[in-house]
């Protein structure tokens, strides 16, 4: 029907450059035959002129005339095509719905105006081109040429508008059936691509004894997806209690090695200064030591000293005792002197007065005899006295026993060598104590270190959890994205969602590449734990 | 005396492990909970012998921080390590080219650790 209101629109164009033409070559001729009266005179230039003046309306009245007819029918075929467009422009309108405020189709919203402007102004057209036909009808009818050349030239332009409009009708017309033809092109691909997949899951539902309905299934999809995404979140909490639990005993863990650590280093001060206490007490110890063997040595040494004294005073005693007969032996001599003296006293009375120096000699001589013997009996009571003491001191019994307490006390070197030797044998106690304390104390410290260093776990698994929490995550928003859209679309699907939960997929395993982990650090592709640039 | 070392990461465990251990084994620690608050010591006086760092951080990550801390006067050549679960070799090149030290992978353990510490802190 298109075809036949652009067929009617030509022969319409065709009709107006038939008259320009043939109004032009009257025209023409006019001018010629005027021409050529002027200047020759001849009488042959006026019968050009009168036939031209003929031709001109003989030949639009013919030409008229002739396609009066079907000027009617052109004008029936537009109003009959105007009609149709009509009817064509409300089918485009109603197939492209009215778009809702939220979401705007741009492409229906453009061409329902488009068409509704092109409609209006193809009426207009449509009117316009019936008024002008039926007043070129009637100027044909009454040969007016005036009128003729204003309609004509109000229906030129008109009918170049009209071209131009219905141009840009087929080039829409043409977009939209190349859109449409993408969109059936894809949804046929898309019906060919899920055909396989459709009819394996209905011989697996079929295999299952039943064969829901569409819209059953899709019920039983969303309320799988919202299930799963209940678990999801079940499995959120239970997450995020790990990273609480983690963290905490991490933090706790950190702690309690801590104050290990901080205990351990105060043992270890401890003993190190134990250790330089018992060094300083040791080494006062050696002084004392050597005191108590200086005492001992001298005790040691006392018996025998004691020994040597009670020999010493036992030749004492014997020397007293032959000093009692020089007592004696002076005794002696003090009688004998005694009796001499008397007998000088005596001869000195027989000598008279001769004899009286001699008499106080002898007196004097009896004098220093009896003091002799006085002095000697002096020494030998003193004698016997020294003696009598000595003796007392050597009694044996009592010797004997303090020679045994003596001996006892020597005893006492013994002693303090071995309290010596025992003392030696602590502070080496000591030392190797000290030494496998430092050592055990090293080692506890290694041990700390690398229990601390076990706590970064908790910081990785913190991460791994945090990156399955982001993938999850975007799971669910792809899974709820498509139930939405397979509930809106009834089943045409607009987007690839394989693909997208593919590209999740891919994401996370990339990620997790970028990470490393204790199964795969060990292959012999993987990178070094450690680099120095 | 003791050697300083700042630690920068957002892992309070972290932090806190790492933090025992260097300390027991005599260095003095300083922490941070993520770049900009690192970059704010060092701004703010401090001037450790080793900086030690994670790399994927909120608000100023690892090699942003490197980056930044080597425009700093005075911490041109600081020795600067990271500590961080990428192990990746682009992740590597990002941070050499920022200027890091060198590429640690958690977990690293208590002995490995003081040993690559004396490599680029020597006398510590």
């Amino acid at each position: 029907m298109f075809n036949k209101f652009k067929n009617a629109i030509g022969y319409a164009s065709k009709i107006g450059r038939i008259l320009l033409i043939s109004n032009g070559i009257a025209l023409a001729l006019i001018i010629v035959a005027v021409t050529f009266a002027f200047y020759t005179g001849d009488y042959a230039s006026v019968v050009f002129l009168g036939l031209s003046s003929a031709i001109m309306p003989i030949s639009q009245w013919f030409l008229l005339k002739h396609k009066s007819a079907s000027i009617t029918k052109f004008e029936q075929k537009i109003e009959i095509t105007h009609e149709k467009l009509n009817h064509i422009f409300n089918c485009i309108a109603a197939h492209f719905e009215s778009p809702t405020p939220d979401d705007p189709n741009s492409l229906a919203k453009d061409v329902e105006v488009f068409t509704r402007e092109l409609s209006e102004s193809l009426t207009q057209c449509s009117v316009t081109l019936t008024n002008q036909m039926q007043a070129l009808s009637i100027a044909l009818d009454n040969q007016e040429n005036e009128r003729l050349q204003k309609i004509q030239d109000t229906l030129l332009p008109l009918i170049k508008t009209l071209s131009d409009a219905m141009k840009s009708y087929f080039n829409v017309r043409d977009k939209i059936d190349d859109t449409l033809r993408i969109q059936v092109a894809d949804a046929k691909e898309m019906i060919e691509r899920l055909e396989p997949e459709v009819l394996d899951l209905s011989n697996r539902l079929a295999s299952m004894h039943e064969l829901p309905l569409f819209p059953v299934s899709l019920r039983q999809l969303d309320q799988v997806v919202e299930v799963n995404l209940e678990l999801d979140q079940n499995i959120y909490s239970q997450f995020e209690v790990i990273e609480h639990d983690t963290n905490q005993n991490a933090i706790a863990l950190v702690t309690s090695m801590e104050s290990l650590s901080i205990n351990a280093n105060n043992l270890v001060d401890f003993i190190t200064k134990t250790i330089q206490t018992v060094t300083k007490m040791n080494t006062n110890s050696d002084t004392d030591v050597a005191f108590i063997v200086d005492i001992g040595h001298f005790i040691k040494d006392i018996p025998e000293k004691i020994r040597s004294d009670i020999e010493t005073l036992q030749k004492a005693t014997h020397v007293i005792s032959d000093l009692g007969y020089l007592v004696d032996s002076i005794k002696e001599i003090s009688f004998q002197t005694d009796i001499l003296a008397v007998n000088a006293a005596i001869q000195a009375a027989h000598a008279g007065d001769a004899g009286l120096g001699f008499k106080i000699v002898a007196d004097e001589v009896r004098k220093l005899a009896v003091n002799s013997n006085h002095a000697a009996e002096m020494i030998e009571t003193g004698l016997e006295n020294a003696r009598k003491t000595i003796q007392e001191g050597l009694k044996f019994k009592a010797l004997e026993g303090l020679m045994e307490e003596i001996d006892k006390a020597a005893n006492v070197v013994d002693s303090v060598k071995n309290l010596e030797q025992n003392h030696e044998d602590m502070q080496q106690y000591y030392k190797t104590l000290f030494a496998v304390i430092n050592k055990n104390n090293q080692q506890l410290a290694s041990d700390i270190s690398e229990i601390l260093s076990g706590v970064q776990y908790q910081d990785i698994v913190r991460q791994r959890i945090e990156r399955m929490k982001s993938t999850m995550s975007r799971r669910n928003e792809l899974l709820e994205l498509f139930i939405q859209e397979l509930a809106t679309s009834r089943g045409l699907l607009t987007e690839d969602f394989v693909a997208q939960m593919q590209s999740v997929l891919n994401d996370y395993l990339e990620e997790e590449l970028h990470h490393g982990n204790s199964l795969s650090e060990n292959s012999a592709d993987a990178p070094p734990k450690f680099e120095l640039f | 005396m003791a050697k300083t070392i700042l630690l920068v990461d957002d892992s309070v465990t972290m932090l806190m492990s790492v933090k025992t251990n260097l300390e027991i084994n005599g260095f003095k620690i300083e922490t941070a909970e993520d770049g900009v608050k690192a970059l704010a010591k060092l701004t703010s006086g401090l001037k450790p012998d080793l900086i030690i760092t994670d790399i994927n951080m909120p608000n100023m990550g690892g090699i942003e921080l490197i980056k930044k801390v080597r425009t700093l006067p005075g911490f041109r050549f600081t020795p600067i390590l990271t500590l961080t679960t990428e192990s990746q070799q682009g992740k590597r090149d990002e941070g050499k080219a920022a200027g890091a030290t060198g590429w640690l992978v958690k977990p690293v353990g208590g002995a490995d650790l003081l040993k690559i510490i004396k490599q680029v802190l020597p006398g510590s």
